[in-house]
This record gives structure tokens, C-alpha cells and sequence, in this order.
């Protein structure tokens, strides 16, 4: 079933765009949404959850239309946008005691337990609270009503790495409970490769590439090879060193590369895998190119 | 989600709005003691009643309440309906004590006073609404609704002050007559204008809360 189907989903402003946004993330996968700076990803979750209003397009959840005139379809959801407002005048307990109601699937002693693993002191007031404190609080009013989705924009954000870590192992466990979906926004790709089954690229407002991580991580390779003759024309590839006759290439689809180089007659062909880290910088870099020549 | 939502501004607002009904009760023993009339009271009164307005305003605009309400489980309408509860609620409470210290302590009041505050009732919500639809506007897709409408507001006002008629916060030498009513005259009629005026600047206040372009604010 899917979790959160996006149909054409549109938002124009002045000087920026987003879509159309085609994307459909089912119950118990884990997708992160890649994109530098600036690319749409914020934009993408506000109006997921409602805080921005879309131009055209269509969202449901759980099959559900999410409309502004009904909201029961954000009981679903579980979210960490880049802001996250609180009431700060209040201790966390009191902040959690006043969101509490609105989720029928709250359970107050998750939240207590997310709490105390987090290392957060929920008798301190919000305002008290330092950045990664309150992406702890965040958190845990994300978690603590097991949301069917889960919206991420850059969750970790102030998060110190044991922390970090900590928080990790929650969503780790969250998803291994059972159907959740996980939309999650990062720019350091790290954090998401172990946990994502997709991979989306998001550029200038705009879904570039949408791959499992075990087909990219399979099919992206860099090759090296040696040939006396001037290559050129070569296909996949998407980044080319030479000193000639030494070869080094990044390719997005190693086997149709390789197969080429052989018919050219290389030598000495070797494939080897790159981190997911190294071929999102190169797509991200890649469609960055391209709309800068469009 | 309603009667949640509604619990969430009244506990919000909790310090704030004791802080105000201690005031209020404060300046309603002191003005008794010395014996003032209602009108005066009713002036005061409404200090008060702005000063809390103008606080919980900046504290729900610094804590982004509006932003926190929108990713919660409620309609834009619950969210507008509910803000608009407070705002009357508080007014009532107001009214009540008017009454309360008209009839207790002012020996002077009659039906005459009571059309006093009706008016001036009208007249605070009908200011609250206008300013209400100058923030809400702001929202829109486009700012140009907003700058005209401030524009034109702030034109109106200044025409109201130049010929000596209280806008809701100014007052003038007749005591207690609010802006548009006192454009409109006394009487029945005058009142029956106002209502009909206030429903509709609520109507449209909440259509454009509900149809903002966003909940960022």
C-alpha cells in the first residue's frame, strides 16, 4: 500500500519552483530525499504536512486525500521540519502533555523512554534549551505516537554524534517494528545510507532520479583502464580522467561501459564500487549542469 | 480536535490571561472604592484587554503557535474558529465585569449604559477583526491585498481621529463611542449596522486564514 502518493505536486513562487513532484513511498520503505541547498526539500515537506499550501497536484496518505479542510490524515504522520515550534515557556513534560491529545496512538511512556535514551531533561523549560535539545524534543514528539509516516528534514540538525547515533537506532527500530514509512531529507548522505531502500535526488525544485540504493550502488562503478587511442563518446559515463593511456571513469552503468571499453580494445579493465556518497555528489553535480545549461 | 485545540490556547494563555483577570479585578475594587462610573471603568478595562491581546499575539508570533497548530491534527477552520473563541471569550469576560460594575457600584447606570457597552462591545470586536484580517492578509499568495487594505485602514483611521472620533483604542471627549459606530450614529439601528458589519469582517477574516498561502507565521 502506499504510504504517501504525491500526483503533480506544484508551488511556484517568484524565484523559485518546485515541481511537479511525482512520488509514491510505500508502507515500511525508507527513502531518502537528496538535494543540495535550496533544492525544494523543505518546500516538499511543508506542503506534505500543510503548513505551505500547494499550487495544483495531488497528496494523499494511507489513501486518504490530505486536504486543508480535513486533517484527521495528519494523525499518520510523524514530522521534524527545519523549524520546529514549541511552546517555549513550558517544560518539555508540558509540551508533551498538550500534544499528547491530539494523537489517539500516543503512548506517554515511549515518549519518556525516546526521552532518557536521548539524555533529555524534560523539567527544563524550551527556552532554556539549547539547538540539539530541541531537535531531542522534536523528536520525540515525531516518534511517540509510532507514526505510519515519517517526514524527516534534516532530523539531526544540532544533534551531537552520540545523540545522532541514538537517534538512528530509534528509527532503526521504529521501521523494523513494522510498516512505517520514512521520508527522509539530508544532504549528508551518510546518514541515510544505511537506513534508506531509495534514494531520491531532488534539483532545482526538481525529482532528477529516483533509484534503490542496491541498483545504484551495483550499477555506479569506477572503472580504469589502459588504451593507447583517444577515447571519446563513451557511454554512461559521466566523469572521465585521463593520462593517457591510463583511463579513470565514473560510470552510472558500469556493464554497458565496460562492454564498450572491450570492444575498443582496453586492457586491464577494472571495476570497483563507489560509496553512495561519491555517486550522489556526482548526480547532484551532473543535474546542477544540467539546468545551469538549460 | 476542537475542544482539544480550544484547551490548548485557554492552557497556553494560562499566565497571561490570570495576570489580566487579576488586573482587571484589581482596577475593578480600586475604581469601586473611589466611586468612578462605569465609562471609566470600561475605558481602563480596555487597556487591559489590549495589552493582553497585544502579549499573547507576540508570544504565539515568537513561539510560531499558528505554524505548530498547522502540523497538528486540525483544520485550518478549527484553527481559525478557535483563535476567534479566544479573542470573543475574553471579550465577554470584559463585558461581564462592565455589567458587574455597572450595576454593583455606578448609580447612575440605566438602559442607556447598557447600549454603551453593547456598543462599545461591537465596536472592540470590530476593531479586533479589522486589524485580525491587516495580519491574516499577510499570508496570501500575494502582499499587495495587504498593503492596501493597511493603507486604507490606516487612512480611515487618521480621518477618524482628525474629526474627533475614537477609533477602539483612542478615545475622545463623548467618552466611550467606537469606531465605525460613532460614524454611524446612536440607536438601535446603529448597533443592528455594527453586527451585521462585524459578521461579515469575520466571515472574511476567516476565509482568508483559511485560505492563506501558507502557516509560517
Amino acid at each position: 500500500m502506499a504510504m504517501l502518493e504525491l500526483n503533480g505536486l506544484t508551488k511556484n513562487y517568484r524565484t523559485f519552483s518546485l515541481g511537479p513532484v511525482d512520488l509514491s513511498l510505500e508502507a515500511g520503505c525508507a527513502m531518502g530525499l537528496v538535494g543540495a541547498n535550496g533544492a525544494g526539500k523543505t518546500t516538499l515537506f511543508r506542503i506534505v504536512v500543510g503548513t505551505v499550501r500547494r499550487d495544483l497536484g495531488s497528496i494523499s496518505l494511507c489513501n486518504e486525500s490530505a486536504t486543508a479542510s480535513t486533517a484527521l490524515w495528519k494523525q499518520h504522520i510523524g514530522y521534524i521540519g527545519d523549524f520546529n515550534p514549541m511552546y517555549d515557556n513550558w517544560s518539555g513534560y508540558k509540551n508533551l502533555a498538550i500534544i499528547a491529545p491530539f494523537y489517539p496512538n500516543w503512548s506517554q511512556e515511549k515518549a519518556l523512554k525516546i526521552a532518557q535514551r536521548l539524555g533529555l531533561n524534560l523539567d527544563l523549560r524550551v527556552k532554556h534549551y539549547s539547538t540539539g535539545q530541541r531537535a531531542k524534543l522534536a523528536a520525540i514528539l515525531a516518534l511517540s505516537h509510532t507514526p505510519e509516516l515519517l517526514l524527516l528534514d534534516e532530523p539531526t540538525s544540532g544533534l551531537d554524534p552520540v545523540a545522532r547515533e541514538i537517534f538512528m537506532e530509534l528509527l532503526f527500530e521504529q521501521m523494523a517494528a513494522g510498516d512505517t514509512a520514512l521520508l527522509y531529507a539530508t544532504h549528508h548522505i551518510s546518514e541515510i545510507e544505511q537506513l534508506a531502500d531509495r534514494l531520491v535526488f531532488i534539483s532545482n525544485g526538481l525529482i532528477v532520479r529516483d533509484e534503490i540504493k542496491e541498483d545504484l550502488a551495483e550499477s555506479w562503478r569506477k572503472v580504469t583502464c589502459r588504451i593507447e587511442k583517444p577515447l571519446q563518446k563513451i557511454p554512461n559515463v559521466l566523469q572521465h580522467k585521463s593520462e593517457p593511456p591510463f583511463h579513470e571513469l565514473i560510470s552510472d552503468n558500469a556493464e554497458a561501459t565496460i562492454k564498450f571499453l572491450n570492444e575498443q580494445g582496453a586492457e586491464g579493465i577494472e571495476s570497483s564500487r563507489l560509496s553512495i556518497e561519491k555517486i550522489a555528489v556526482q548526480i547532484l553535480k551532473e543535474s546542477n549542469q544540467e539546468s545551469h545549461h538549460v | 480536535m476542537y475542544s482539544q485545540l480550544l484547551r490548548t490556547e485557554f492552557v497556553g494563555g494560562a499566565k497571561l490571561q490570570l495576570l489580566a483577570l487579576t488586573s482587571i479585578l484589581f482596577l475593578f475594587v480600586l475604581f469601586a472604592i473611589r466611586g468612578l462610573p462605569v465609562g471609566t471603568f470600561m475605558g481602563v478595562s480596555l487597556i487591559v484587554y489590549w495589552a493582553m491581546l497585544i502579549a499573547s499575539g507576540a508570544i504565539g508570533s515568537e513561539e510560531k503557535r499558528i505554524q505548530l497548530y498547522a502540523r497538528l491534527p486540525v483544520t485550518t477552520t478549527e484553527i481559525s474558529f478557535a483563535m476567534w473563541f479566544m479573542v470573543l471569550t475574553w471579550l465577554a469576560v470584559h463585558v461581564c465585569f462592565w455589567i458587574l460594575y455597572g450595576v454593583a457600584i455606578d448609580p447612575e447606570f440605566s438602559i442607556s449604559r447598557i447600549l454603551d457597552i453593547a456598543t462599545t462591545t461591537i465596536g472592540v470586536a470590530l476593531f479586533v477583526s479589522f486589524i485580525g484580517i491587516g495580519i491574516d492578509l499577510g499570508a496570501l499568495r500575494s502582499r499587495i491585498y495587504q498593503r492596501l487594505y493597511l493603507g486604507v485602514l490606516a487612512g480611515l483611521f487618521t480621518l477618524a481621529i482628525f474629526f474627533d472620533v475614537s477609533i477602539g483604542i483612542v478615545g475622545n471627549t463623548d467618552g466611550i463611542q467606537i469606531f465605525p459606530m460613532a460614524l454611524l450614529g446612536e440607536g438601535y439601528l446603529a448597533i443592528s449596522i455594527s453586527i451585521l458589519v462585524l459578521f461579515f469582517a469575520m466571515v472574511a477574516d476567516h476565509l482568508i486564514f483559511i485560505n492563506s498561502d501558507h502557516y509560517l507565521r
